[in-house]
């Protein structure tokens, strides 16, 4: 068998049986070169992370503090003028499919309303 | 003990930081902002896509944080989101691999066994989706299935594209034996 590619040997760092890895795994564990490349791949690994980690060079708090609040007055005024235009519609429906003629009465005089309040 | 402490940290400003308290909000910031941009600075090729990375990060983290369960650790989750802004980033600005595609065309007669680079160098050598995928996997330690899902591509996909990466990274670091 050929020694393994960079493929079957990443593929036998992964947890887990692949099919197919145990014909790899049984040249590695016979193949000093395969396990060498393995010994440089795993030390190339830990070098990557032990990479120092680039530091931000400005604070951007602020500009996402100031975003957010932005961000949330504007949706805020959104969901008010969207609420104000739902209860336009309803009404706006409720007034077209009101029951005028049905013998009800179509004008409410001001005795009428204050008997239905009381009642 | 650090993590503890950080987890009782966490678990003081998480409730404030919901309701979008700025001193709460600012100490989330302060905790995961170093390795936000860490994490994005690595996936980004510039330090300006990266601070863009980092704003994008913490307005999602801010405006999603009452739907934050607290099923994984918070870190965990801030990570992810950074990791889908940064690779959606890369996406926006796809042309750079094609760049970096005749970069190595033109170089590739210069790839010899004399020629070595140092790590940070080779890393930053690799095209975008290559060097997004070393760093999810290798050091973030993302699974390919992850990696898969957050770059809309397959597992396959995910696993070629780390072996191509060490393969290239082998050869610029002189790391090639012959056999």
């Amino acid at each position: 068998m050929n020694h393994l590619t960079m493929e079957e040997l990443l593929e036998l760092r992964e947890p887990g049986l692949e099919p197919g890895t145990a014909a790899a795994r049984e040249h590695f564990t016979s193949c000093p070169a395969c396990q060498a490349e393995a010994d440089r791949l795993s030390q190339r690994i830990a070098r990557l992370r032990a990479l120092p980690a680039p530091r931000p060079t400005r604070d951007q708090f602020p500009l996402v503090r100031e975003r957010f609040v932005a961000e949330r007055r504007t949706r805020r005024v959104f969901m008010g003028a969207a609420g104000i235009l739902a209860l336009a519609a309803s009404v706006a429906l409720a007034l077209m499919l009101r029951p005028a003629d049905r013998g009800l009465p179509v004008q409410l005089g001001p005795t009428m309303i204050a008997e239905m309040v009381t009642s | 003990m650090a993590e503890t402490a950080r987890l009782a940290q966490e678990e003081a400003f998480l409730p404030a930081a919901r309701r979008g308290d700025p001193a709460a909000q600012e100490a989330l910031y302060r905790a995961f902002e170093g390795q936000v941009y860490g994490l994005a600075r690595r996936i980004c090729r510039t330090r300006e896509d990266a601070e863009d990375v980092v704003q994008e990060t913490f307005m999602e983290v801010f405006r999603s944080l009452p739907r934050f369960r607290g099923d994984g650790s918070l870190w965990g989750w801030v990570r992810t989101i950074a990791s889908s802004k940064a690779l959606m980033r890369l996406r926006r600005n796809k042309y750079r691999d094609a760049d970096e595609l005749m970069d190595d065309m033109a170089l590739a007669g210069r790839d010899s066994p004399g020629l070595r680079m140092d790590l940070e160098a080779a890393l930053e050598r690799l095209s975008d989706t290559s060097r997004a995928v070393v760093w999810l996997h290798d050091v973030e330690g993302y699974t390919h299935d992850e990696i898969a899902q957050m770059m809309g591509k397959t597992v396959s996909f995910s696993k070629s594209q780390l072996a191509r990466a060490h393969t290239r990274l082998r050869r610029w670091l002189g790391e090639e034996v012959a056999t």
